[in-house]
């Protein structure tokens, strides 16, 4: 089961409306919000793998999020997507084969984004496949 | 010897008579010996002359009767009528000798032709040798006039031209007429050598070398040995090879761009002097070089798949990259054709190279600049769009926070401020798509058209979107840009959908290929586009209504893509939906 959101995100504004939207799904997950390189390097560890998956802004207060999923959330097995607003092809393409497991942009429409949040919850809901075991697969293809 | 009285005696030493006969000894003793001396003379010098033996013991003879002569003169006053005897003995046996050589040769002798019908027999033969000649012959005679030519002089003048007692000077042409009287005075001292021009037939002009040789001194005997030989072909490679020549030098001189032959063993065999500028080496001294040893290693394991390619028939253009030492990175765009011979085997090939550095850097330039301001384009896209998203969603959620407001003018102002910003986010989103496609697509691939369009807007459009119908029996190929192409007809798709007629919009796009062209017919069964609207449908930000989504710029898009492709799209008048005709070059 999934326990953990993660948002690697900087602009509270996009932090908040998540936030919201899981609260209004009523899913049990809690979301966190990581807003900066520091903040990311001392709470990573915290988290289960297991039981957490992480969006990543791409641009996090001038940092690659590209660089901090190689550096610090491959190694740790934290299956990572992309939630950015852009939707530039070649930052999706390296993002892609760099080992994010699906890119998306963030939504203009309330609904919209819940119903992502929803699907992504929904896919780990009945727990016979964890984040992290899915990471490891992703990684041994 | 005592014994016997001197010859004298017997004349009684009578003096007139002693001078009667040592005279008349001595006159026939010189006269011998002058012959035997001159027919020895003629036999060292005639080493033809025929019966040698024959001649030699008769040489012999008239010495020995010579001899015999003048011993008789000595006899008068000495009696040694033994030697006289023995000298007699001497010339005895010579003579029988000679007579017996005589007799032995006299049947060759009396077989020995007449020296009139040998001349004129020999005078036949030397027309047969003529005749067997595979030169042109003629014999002239004092007056030039032909009195013998061999069947080779058909091939060479005008048929039926060549006349016995005809002017040897009538057959050529008017330039090159020459004065018998000249040809006369010089050809008694050398051959004389001209080339001449016959018309064989009209048009044919025959470039003849003709050799006059003179035969026979006297006025009456003398005659003209006349030698043809057709140099037209030679004369022509000549011509040709001179102008291959000049056409080389000034290939070499003149061509801006490197210009080489290479044989199959990978050497220079020419370079023009363009090679110089690049190879700092002298083009002579490229020639019989491997090329292995003047390009840079870098360009040469470059350029060996393709040398390959080329040594089995194929013509290849490749962009090469050449460094060389103290030169900044040179680019070619440069052309190999195969040499292949006769036998349809490769000898060598050609090699042309472009220097297109400066295009290159240009490229280079533009495709910096085009990264850049494709990196701009998102990076303001993406500061537009988060602040315009923010509007958008908290709007969204204020409405719903306020939904039980009585004040009907509040909900509707936050509708229209979430209404116009998703249409600002919608704006700039089709924006950034139309700054994609305006840049020119690099890579092209030959594509089946059909079932590129099949795959694609199949995997975009549901079926129960569109009934979308492709017809290409011909299965066209075109060179497109995989990424970009298929927008045209996503957004054409989009469109019919958008303002569909009825339930279910249909799409029908048939594919046909001329001669140089493929034309694409897609109609639909939408609403249609007025008249007058057929031009405005490609402005940016023109919508046939205004309350439907998108920015406007679909159609704008589907005309940049199909720029680039150099096509064109019309709107044609329909009697129902829509009808667009794509023109594409092949």
């Amino acid at each position: 089961m999934i326990k953990n959101f993660i948002f690697l995100e900087d602009d509270e504004e996009d932090f908040w409306l998540f936030e919201r939207c899981l609260r209004e799904l009523g899913l049990a997950v809690t979301a966190v919000q990581l807003a900066s390189l520091e903040k990311i390097e001392e709470k990573i560890n915290t988290f289960n793998p297991e039981n957490s998956i992480v969006f990543v802004d791409l641009n996090l207060g001038g940092q690659n999020g590209l660089k901090i999923f190689k550096e610090l959330l491959e190694p740790r097995n934290f299956l990572s997507c992309v939630l950015s607003s852009s939707d530039n092809p070649k930052e999706i393409e390296a993002c892609l084969s760099g080992g994010f497991w699906f890119y998306s942009s963030k939504e203009i429409n309330v609904d919209r984004q819940k119903l992502f949040f929803e699907s992504v919850y929904n896919l780990f809901s009945l727990g016979k496949v964890s984040p992290a075991r899915l990471m490891k697969l992703r990684a041994q293809q | 010897m005592d014994q016997f009285m001197p010859h004298g005696t017997c004349y009684m030493w009578n003096t007139p008579l002693l001078l009667l006969h040592v005279g008349s000894n001595a006159f026939i003793g010189l006269s011998y010996f002058c012959l035997s001396a001159c027919l020895f003379y003629i036999f060292k010098k005639r080493k033809d002359f025929p019966f040698p033996k024959l001649f030699i013991v008769y040489v012999l003879f008239i010495l020995l009767c010579g001899a015999g002569h003048f011993f008789d003169i000595y006899t008068i006053w000495k009696p040694y009528y033994f030697i006289a005897g023995y000298l007699r003995l001497a010339i005895a046996m010579v003579s029988i000798l000679a007579a017996f050589i005589m007799l032995k040769s006299l049947s060759s002798i009396l077989s020995m032709p007449n020296l009139k019908i040998l001349q004129s027999k020999i005078e036949d033969e030397k027309f047969e040798i003529l005749a067997e000649l595979k030169t042109a012959v003629l014999v002239l005679d004092h007056q030039f006039k032909v009195i013998y030519f061999n069947n080779v002089c058909g091939q060479l003048f005008p048929e039926g031209s060549m006349r016995l007692n005809e002017s040897f000077f009538s057959f050529f042409t008017e330039e090159d007429l020459v004065e018998p009287k000249k040809i006369a005075a010089l050809t008694s001292k050398s051959p004389w050598q001209k080339i001449l021009k016959v018309e064989k037939t009209k048009g044919q002009i025959l470039d003849l070398e003709v050799n006059i040789t003179q035969v026979g001194k006297s006025s009456e005997k003398k005659q003209y040995i006349v030698g043809c030989n057709d140099l037209s072909n030679v004369l022509r490679q000549q011509r040709e090879k001179g102008k291959l020549d000049k056409l080389l030098e000034v290939t070499n001189r003149e061509v801006p761009h490197l210009l080489s032959y290479v044989d199959k063993d990978l050497r220079y065999q020419f370079v023009n002097r363009r090679y110089e500028t690049y190879f700092d080496k002298r083009a002579d001294q490229l020639i019989g070089e491997k090329v292995e040893s003047i390009l840079p290693a870098e360009t040469f394991r470059q350029s060996l798949d393709v040398f390959q390619r080329v040594l089995q028939g194929e013509t290849v253009r490749a962009e090469v990259k050449n460094r060389m030492l103290n030169r900044p990175m040179d680019y070619f765009d440069v052309y190999y054709s195969p040499d292949i011979d006769s036998n349809g085997e490769v000898q060598g090939f050609v090699v042309l190279g472009v220097d297109i550095t400066a295009i290159v850097k240009v490229r280079h330039q533009l495709a910096r600049k085009n990264e850049f301001l494709e990196q701009y384009a998102y990076l303001v896209s993406h500061d537009l769009r988060a602040p315009l998203r923010h509007i958008s969603n908290y709007t969204e959620l204020l409405t719903k926070e306020l939904s039980d407001l009585p004040n009907e003018n509040s909900k509707k102002y936050l509708n229209y401020i979430d209404k116009n910003s998703k249409r600002a986010h919608s704006m700039i989103s089709g924006m950034l798509k139309l700054s994609t496609v305006v840049k020119d697509s690099a890579s092209r691939s030959k594509l089946d058209l059909g079932e590129y369009l099949q795959e694609k807007l199949n995997g975009i459009f549901l079926e129960d979107q569109v009934s979308l119908k492709i017809d290409d029996p011909l299965e066209t190929t075109v060179s497109i840009d995989e990424d970009t192409f298929y927008l045209v007809f996503q957004n054409l798709i989009e469109n019919s959908i958008k303002y569909k007629s009825n339930d279910k919009p249909e799409v029908c796009i048939d594919i046909e290929k001329s001669y140089n062209k493929v034309l694409i017919n897609y109609r639909d069964n939408s609403s249609g586009i007025d008249e007058e609207d057929h031009e405005l449908i490609f402005k940016a930000f023109w919508k046939k209504d205004k309350q439907t989504d998108g920015p406007g710029l679909g159609m704008m898009i589907v005309r940049k893509v199909l720029e680039n492709h150099t096509g064109e799209i019309r709107s044609l008048t329909s009697s129902e939906g829509c009808h667009f005709q794509i023109t594409l070059e092949v």
